[in-house]
């Protein structure tokens, strides 16, 4: 199944075009990231998933729900939304609140929101934080509360706006893990970001958008290794595509791993050739 | 479109000293205080719309009335229908057209009403042309010249750039709890209330949150670290004396008037 199917989107903030003519599809269960230049368009698109925007022309289905018929409220149903910045969004006395009132707002009964605050906290690595106070947290566990709160509200896609801006190596790596898990269940997440290496090493499609509109878009590797487009897209070429343009690779690797098992093979084949004619 | 906002161009009110539009403002809204009848607050508004063409931002100006225009309305039937009840007006001989319980339209009262509606559009018109042609450091500037403290025009300048980036604060707090769920134009009266709490606490500590952090920028660039001196000078010209000439004898003629000398 489809999770989204934009059909000729164009929207306007009021004076020029945000977006033109955006046409795509998003499988479901799989982890795709957005990327582009500020003021591309990535955020706006994004916006009219959760129809927090709505097209001014085309459409947009999310699970086959079109998005013009359904408030943020009956979309968020559907999709998590977790915007840049947790302090736009805590304002309980308690973690466990904080999560809760999401599945809350949806009219789960107490002891489904129990259930779906346990696990989210425990997913995104906070548990046994539950009574403690939100604004106490550091900046990067408020940044996996404001993911858990949006998990607790069973999300089919979940999106996540630029979630790696000013966090650390290690935060950054147990977000990379709670993507992946979310992923394990099933669940779609887009990802926007402009940390190209993030993405090319952690996510299976890659839309590209430039000026509003979608230049390219389809699995990572073949994309964002092509230096005409990311140059294109004012992108810089991911380190391990460039690696291995260098090296003169035919095959892209996906992780340093490759990189350094192809490597290997060379100098042991050189040693063997060695060995044998010495 | 923002509602205030400098809009920059190259006029001769632009070009005008920070004073003499700051003066020229309270005259406007002076001479509207002391005039409440429908002839003179019409000379004063077609004198700001004058100045919105000799300043080059009618185009910007004129169109924001529209958004007034409920207020107007609203300012002409309340006071036409129940100036009597105010503590301020003095009513005069007038002719009853129309009477319903407490209510009672009469010639005075409509002739009242007319000139509090032209009053509104004055009184909101002449602030708002002066912050759009005058940048609100020069408005600061001006304020310290006229002998306020510079830390209280400084203030005033700072509040006027906050309420902007609080409301686009405002619309992002907004739309991240309405993806969680949130609804806000649904149930009673108190729900709806209550479902103001989690806007209403993130944008306060927002809030808090900029000005800490504003405050420290100003710290790290040296404010309040004793006597300031300005880039900026402020000097009088020819077109300053012209504008301050015309006010006086604006005012001159207004106070004649009300004296009854002429």
């Amino acid at each position: 199944m489809l999770a989204v199917k934009a059909e000729d989107l164009w929207f306007s903030y009021g004076e020029g075009w945000a977006l033109k003519g955006v046409s795509l599809e998003i499988p479901e269960g799989e982890i795709v990231a957005v990327v582009g230049p500020n003021g591309s368009g990535k955020t706006t698109f994004a916006k009219h998933l959760i129809g927090l925007l709505k097209p001014t022309r085309g459409r947009v289905l999310v699970y086959g729900e079109d998005t013009r018929e359904k408030s943020v409220a009956e979309l968020s149903r559907l999709v998590g939304y977790v915007f840049q910045n947790p302090n736009h969004q805590i304002f309980s006395e308690t973690v466990y609140d904080e999560v809760a009132f999401g599945p809350r707002n949806l009219g789960f009964e107490e002891a489904r929101v129990k259930e779906l605050v346990e696990s989210s906290l425990k997913l995104v690595g906070l548990e046994g934080k539950g009574e403690e106070r939100p604004y106490m947290l550091s900046m990067g566990e408020k940044e996996r509360l404001a993911i858990a709160s949006v998990l607790a509200m069973d999300p089919r896609l979940l999106i996540l706006d630029e979630p790696t801006i000013g966090q650390d190596r290690s935060t950054m790596s147990k977000l990379i893990e709670v993507v992946k898990r979310l992923k394990g269940e099933g669940r779609t997440v887009l990802l926007i970001s402009h940390d190209i290496d993030l993405v090319y090493e952690h996510s299976d499609y890659v839309i590209v958008f430039k000026g509003g509109e979608v230049v390219s878009e389809g699995k990572v590797a073949e994309v964002l290794s092509d230096p005409e487009l990311t140059a294109k897209a004012s992108l810089s070429l991911p380190k391990l595509a460039e690696l291995a343009r260098l090296l003169g690779l035919d095959k892209l690797p996906s992780s340093v791993e490759d990189v350094v098992e192809v490597l290997l093979n060379e100098v042991r084949g050189i040693r063997k050739e060695e060995l044998a004619n010495p | 479109m923002k509602f205030v906002g400098y809009v920059r161009r190259n006029s001769p009110i632009h070009r005008l000293d920070p004073r003499t539009k700051l003066l020229m403002m309270a005259s406007i809204v002076g001479l509207s205080f002391l005039f409440p009848s429908p002839i003179p607050q019409l000379a004063l508004l077609s004198s700001i719309i004058l100045l919105s063409y000799l300043a080059r931002v009618h185009k910007e100006f004129l169109p924001r009335f529209r958004a007034l225009s409920g207020m107007v309305v609203a300012a002409f039937f309340l006071w036409s229908l129940f100036y009597r009840y105010s503590l301020f007006s003095g009513g005069g001989s007038s002719e009853v057209l129309f009477s319903y319980g407490p209510i009672t339209l009469d010639t005075f009262g409509l002739f009242y009403g007319l000139s509090m509606a032209l009053r509104v559009l004055v009184m909101i018109g002449a602030p708002l042309l002066l912050l759009m042609t005058t940048t609100v450091s020069e408005l600061a500037g001006a304020l310290t010249k006229f002998g306020v403290p510079y830390k209280a025009a400084f203030t005033f300048g700072l509040s006027m750039r906050l309420v902007p980036s609080l409301a686009d604060e405002m619309v992002t707090i907004k739309e991240a709890q309405s993806a969680r769920g949130l609804e806000l134009d649904k149930g009673g009266l108190i729900s709806r209330i209550k479902g103001y709490i989690p806007i209403l606490i993130p944008l306060m500590l927002r809030a808090f949150e900029l000005s800490d952090r504003m405050s420290v920028a100003m710290g790290l660039k040296g404010f309040g670290s004793g006597r300031r001196t300005s880039y900026r000078r402020f000097e009088l010209e020819r077109r300053d004396v012209i504008a301050l000439a015309l006010a006086a004898l604006a005012l001159t003629l207004a106070a004649l008037l009300k004296l009854g000398v002429l």
